[in-house]
């Protein structure tokens, strides 16, 4: 896995500062059933995207069980503990209101993590369905449903997403609506591109021959043969949607209090800058990156080792 | 290229409406009006209230009075804000995150395409993993954090910057680095791989075989062509940088119009929030058509066959 073509840029994406849906390999991939181990191989010698993934089983597997394995509620204040560095009582210490940080963190892991799976399998939904419509009935009904994604694509992500939340106020759902509003359309362009190419081949046009309603070629054939480009765009949505997550909760527009969010906790620790609690601010700031690194960290070997020019 | 251009232009400009449009609805449609939570304020001084800022005409009317003020280059009128004046607003903090943008991009663009031509030529040794190394942290880690640790580091335990505020190009070295990261380690990842296929094409051998020396191989030959695509990816990094400016210049308090945005939202200040949304939307498509134009001087194919997407 020497080229890396982590970049192929023919689909620029809309917001580079954090890879929302970027255009991956635009060229097709159609996944034979036997490449399938192919792929697993090919993955499991990046030794990042293996990193990636482990990382992700395991803070999947602290946000289940970690809330739980401390006799602390996440929102149980104590204020004669208030600002306690970690300890064999509090393992990651306690913030200023005696609140114990590792029940915040991994509460904290949970919104993270919910918000991120669900705002990119919505944008996968709305992006799959949308793209897929307007792909494969092409002509007018494609031009018509895609200038219209051209003129929203033009909106910047959290612009849009800032806006929403101003309309909607806070909440967690108001912030994956938030988020969703615009997100589909990078997968929506994806899913088009894939259906347009995919739809020439000859064994879609033996599908129709054969007299299989359209429905079902879409659903039986094209959708499943663009998955692999899909599933990576999808694996790169999860951190950019964490990402937004953290960045409107560390403006106050996110989650509302008490709830544990990594981007509350960020921003409620930047005053221990000044009183010298800097550990307040390592938690949510060193799971914030983790999380960030071990999603892209998967999604980018994901997309190396489903790009057929790599293959030997 | 010229009614290529055209297209990308017109386009610009209905998307443009779109986002002023959607953007009016939204304020719109958020339940009660933005003078309720005035406390105790006489019926007659609310109705003047609303009557001075337009709110007693149906919405129509003021959607429209709000286009053709626009169309003037009249931004209208904050509810909170001292300066009452959004042109005057918008004057004062525009060049501010101009600068600090700039400055941003510039960090981002040069670093970032050194980087990756570092790593392309030195391949899976040490300034390959090196730089690598520095893009996977740059896409890790937050901006938001990124600059509370520079703060809390290079601020408060070494003393050697100013923690916020502006001023001195001191004020900006922290919030430029950290508006710069995320893109930087983007674009070096981007030019590294586009390096890496140039350097392998027949053009960049030949060029070797007739002796040419290696800078000139590699910088007039292997790199221009390599930044095509590093040419594409600018308007999304503007982007990028533009509303990565929203937490940055919080953070550090810094007066542009990313904090005046942000400050906005939270006071509820709506023709404030319309405006900022309308000026970062010109911003960016400006940036995007500017590219587009870049672009198609750039690369010859583009010039005949239109965009071949």
């Amino acid at each position: 896995m020497s080229v890396e073509r982590a970049h192929e840029t023919l689909d620029p994406p809309a917001e580079v500062f954090r890879p929302r849906a970027h255009g991956p390999a635009a060229k097709t991939v159609v996944v034979a059933p036997g490449r399938r181990r192919e792929i697993v191989r090919r993955l499991g010698q990046n030794r990042l995207a293996v990193a990636g993934f482990w990382i992700i089983v395991a803070l999947v597997f602290m946000a289940i069980i970690g809330p739980s394995l401390v006799p602390y509620a996440y929102d149980e204040q104590n204020l004669l503990e208030a600002n306690e560095p970690p300890s064999g009582r509090h393992w990651f210490g306690t913030d200023d209101f005696g609140r114990d940080v590792f029940a915040r963190t991994w509460t904290g892991a949970r919104i993270s993590l919910f918000v991120g799976f669900t705002a990119a399998f919505l944008d996968l939904v709305v992006g799959v369905v949308y793209g897929g419509i307007s792909g494969y009935v092409g002509g007018t009904t494609d031009d018509v449903m895609m200038r219209v994604v051209d003129l929203l694509y033009g909106l910047p992500h959290l612009l849009s997403t800032v806006l929403f939340m101003v309309v909607l106020g806070p909440g967690l759902f108001t912030i994956i609506v938030a988020m969703v509003a615009t997100g589909w359309l990078g997968m929506a362009r994806l899913v088009r591109g894939q259906i347009l190419q995919l739809k020439e081949l000859e064994y879609v046009q033996a599908a129709h021959a054969l007299g299989i309603p359209s429905r079902r070629v879409l659903a039986r054939h094209l959708i499943p043969n663009a998955m692999g480009p899909i599933l990576v765009n999808l694996t790169l949505t999860v951190p950019a949607a964490i990402f937004t997550e953290a960045a409107l909760s560390f403006l106050g527009l996110g989650v509302p209090l008490p709830l544990a969010s990594w981007g509350t906790m960020t921003a409620q620790s930047l005053v221990t800058i000044l009183t010298g609690d800097t550990w307040r601010l390592f938690f949510p700031a060193f799971f914030i990156s983790l999380t960030m690194f071990a999603f892209n960290a998967f999604g980018d070997g994901l997309r190396d080792a489903l790009d057929p020019r790599l293959r030997r | 290229m010229t009614a290529y251009l055209a297209r990308r232009f017109l386009l610009s400009l209905l998307t443009l409406w779109v986002i002023i449009t959607l953007t009016f609805v939204l304020m719109h449609a958020i339940p009660g009006d933005p003078f309720m939570s005035e406390a105790r304020i006489s019926p007659q001084a609310m109705e003047n209230l609303r009557r001075y800022y337009g709110l007693d005409r149906p919405l129509l009317v003021q959607y429209g009075r709000y286009l053709a003020n626009l169309a003037r280059g009249d931004l209208g009128r904050s509810l909170r804000s001292e300066v009452r004046d959004i042109n005057q607003i918008i004057a004062d903090g525009l060049p501010i995150s101009a600068l600090l943008g700039a400055e941003a991009l510039i960090v981002a663009v040069l670093g970032g395409i050194t980087l990756g031509v570092l790593a392309a030529l030195g391949h899976n040794r040490v300034p390959d993993h090196l730089s690598m190394g520095t893009a996977i942290v740059g896409i890790s880690v937050p901006g938001f954090i990124l600059a509370t640790l520079l703060i809390d580091v290079f601020a408060v335990r070494l003393g050697i910057l100013p923690v916020a505020t502006w001023g001195t190009w001191k004020h900006t070295v922290m919030p430029a680095f950290s508006l710069a990261l995320a893109p930087l380690a983007y674009l070096a990842r981007l030019t590294r791989s586009s390096m890496l296929e140039e350097l392998g094409q027949d053009y960049v051998k030949a060029a070797v075989a007739r002796g040419l020396s290696r800078p000139r191989v590699i910088v007039g030959h292997a790199l221009r062509n390599a930044l095509l695509p590093v040419i594409t990816v600018l308007g999304p990094l503007t982007a990028g940088i533009l509303t990565g400016s929203f937490i940055i210049e919080y953070i550090f308090g810094i007066p542009g119009i990313g904090k005046i945005f942000v400050l906005s939202i939270s006071d509820r200040d709506y023709p404030l929030i319309l405006s900022g949304a309308v000026v970062y939307s010109v911003l960016l498509l400006a940036t995007n058509f500017l590219v587009d134009v870049a672009y198609s001087l750039v690369d010859p194919r583009i010039r005949v066959l239109g965009r071949a997407r």
